[in-house]
C-alpha cells in the first residue's frame, strides 16, 4: 500500500513537472520516467500484460521518438516557446474540467458500483479460444476485430508518415553511429538477446502475460537498436520484402479474420477446433511485422537529408 | 482505501493535467506529451475499473482493451511527431500557425 501511495504521487509529480517545466529536455525526461513509474502501476493493479506493453512502449519507442525529435529541434527557440499563456477560453475548459473531474473523483472514493464484470464470463468460455491466458483469449479471439484493426492503425501510420515524407524511406538518411567502437560493440551484444527475449515472450503469450504485441515491440527494440548503429542492410537490401514483412500483421489477421466466412462460419468466427493453431499462426506474423514496422517508422520520421540542404541553400 | 480507487483518482487527476498541458502550451512536442498523458490517465481510470480487490480474477476485457489502446496511442503518437516535425521544418518553429501569430 505504501508502495501505492509512492508510485501514484510520482506519477502526480512527473505529469505537474511535464506541465510546468520550462526545458524541452526536461518534459521528454519527466515523460519517460511517467512510463516507467506507470509500469508499476499496472503491476500494483494486477496487470503484468499491460507492465510489459508500458516497459516497451511508453518507456522504451516513446523515449526513442521523442528524443530523436528533441535533436531535430532547434534549441535555441526550444526555451522561447515554453511559456504559459492561458487565454480566456483555455482558462474557461481548465475550469469545465476540474469541475467534471469533482463528481467522478467523488464517484470513486465512494467505493463504486461492484459488478461482476466480463472476468467470469470469460472464464467459462476459455476453453473454446485456443489459448490458456485470459487476456491473450480476449485480444486475439473474443475481440478479435480490436487487435485486427490495431494492426491495421499500425499500417496506416506508416503509409501516412511515407506520403508525409515524400520518398520512400532509405536507411541511410539515419544518424550512422558506426564510428562508436562501444555503441557498436554494445548493439551487437543486446540485439540477439533482445530477439531472443520476444521470442520468448511470443511463445509465452498463449499461457501467460506475453504475446505477440510485446513480442513485436521488444523485436522492434533490437532492429532499432541495429539500424541506429550502422547494421541496416535489412531495411536496405530488399525494400520489397522488408515492406512484405511490415504488411505480415494485416494480411494474417485479414485472413484469420475472412476465412470462416469460406467455411460458412460468422466473420472473424475462429473455428474452435483449430483456434489455438490459428492463434498462434497469427500471432507470429503480427509480431513479425509490428517488429519490423518500428524501425520503419524510425526511419520514415527522419526529414530526407537533400531537401534539408536544399531549402537551406534558398534561404 | 482500495488501491483501484487509488489510481483510479489519479487517473482523473493525470487527465486533467495533460488536458490542461494540451491546451496551454504553445510548443507541439509539449503538445504531443501532454496528450499522451492525457492517454494514460483514461487507461488508468479504466484499469481501476477493471480491477476487482479482493476477487480471484481480474477483468481481463479492459486490460486487453488498454493494450490495444497504448499501442495506436504509440502510432498515432508517431505520426502526430511527424505532422509537427514537418511543421517545424517548414516554417523553423514548433508552433501552429495561429499561435506563431501571437509571437
Amino acid at each position: 500500500m505504501i508502495l501505492d501511495w509512492l508510485v501514484v504521487v510520482l506519477l502526480v509529480i512527473l505529469s505537474l513537472t511535464i506541465l510546468l517545466a520550462r526545458d524541452l529536455f526536461w518534459v521528454v525526461a519527466s515523460f519517460i520516467t511517467f512510463g516507467l513509474v506507470l509500469t508499476l502501476a499496472w503491476s500494483s493493479l494486477q496487470a503484468p500484460d499491460l507492465a510489459l506493453a508500458e516497459a516497451a512502449i511508453g518507456g522504451g519507442l516513446m523515449t526513442l521518438f521523442l528524443i530523436d525529435s528533441l535533436g531535430f529541434s532547434d534549441p535555441e527557440q526550444t526555451s522561447s516557446a515554453g511559456g504559459f499563456p492561458i487565454t480566456k477560453l483555455q482558462g474557461l475548459t481548465a475550469l469545465g474540467s476540474m469541475i467534471v473531474a469533482v463528481p467522478l473523483l467523488r464517484a470513486f472514493w465512494a467505493g463504486g458500483a461492484v459488478s461482476p464484470g466480463l472476468g467470469p464470463l470469460v472464464e467459462q468460455k476459455i476453453e473454446l479460444s485456443g489459448v490458456e491466458h485470459p487476456v491473450s483469449a480476449v485480444l486475439l479471439n473474443f475481440r478479435f476485430f480490436d487487435t485486427w484493426f490495431e494492426m491495421t492503425v499500425i499500417l496506416l501510420a506508416i503509409v501516412a508518415l511515407q506520403t508525409l515524407r515524400g520518398r520512400t524511406p532509405r536507411g541511410d538518411s539515419l544518424p550512422s553511429g558506426q564510428s562508436d567502437q562501444v555503441l557498436t560493440w554494445f548493439a551487437r551484444l543486446l540485439s540477439p538477446v533482445l530477439i531472443l527475449f520476444s521470442v520468448y515472450l511470443l511463445w509465452r503469450g498463449k499461457h501467460a502475460p506475453g504475446g505477440a504485441f510485446q513480442s513485436g515491440v521488444v523485436l522492434g527494440a533490437a532492429l532499432s537498436v541495429l539500424a541506429l548503429t550502422g547494421y541496416q542492410d535489412f531495411l536496405l537490401r530488399s525494400p520489397v520484402v522488408s515492406r512484405l514483412v511490415v504488411t505480415l500483421g494485416v494480411v494474417g489477421f485479414s485472413g484469420a479474420g475472412l476465412f470462416p466466412l469460406v467455411l460458412g462460419g460468422e466473420l472473424a468466427e475462429l473455428p474452435s477446433g483449430w483456434a489455438g493453431d490459428t492463434i498462434l499462426i497469427v500471432e507470429t506474423m503480427a509480431a513479425l511485422s509490428t517488429g519490423m514496422s518500428i524501425p520503419y517508422l524510425l526511419v520514415a520520421l527522419q526529414v530526407p537529408k537533400d531537401k534539408v540542404q536544399c531549402e537551406e541553400r534558398t534561404s | 482505501m482500495s488501491s483501484s480507487a487509488l489510481f483510479g483518482g489519479t487517473g482523473i487527476i493525470i487527465f486533467l493535467v495533460g488536458l490542461l498541458g494540451t491546451f496551454s502550451l504553445p510548443h507541439l512536442l509539449k503538445k504531443i506529451v501532454c496528450i499522451n498523458v492525457m492517454g494514460s490517465g483514461v487507461f488508468l481510470v479504466l484499469a481501476a475499473v477493471g480491477n476487482k480487490d479482493v476477487g480471484a480474477t481480474n477483468d481481463p476485457v479492459p486490460q486487453a482493451m488498454i493494450l490495444t489502446g497504448i499501442v495506436v496511442a504509440m502510432a498515432s503518437s508517431v505520426f502526430a511527431l511527424a505532422l509537427a516535425r514537418q511543421i517545424a521544418h517548414r516554417s523553423g518553429f514548433w508552433l501552429l500557425p495561429e499561435d506563431r501569430e501571437k509571437l
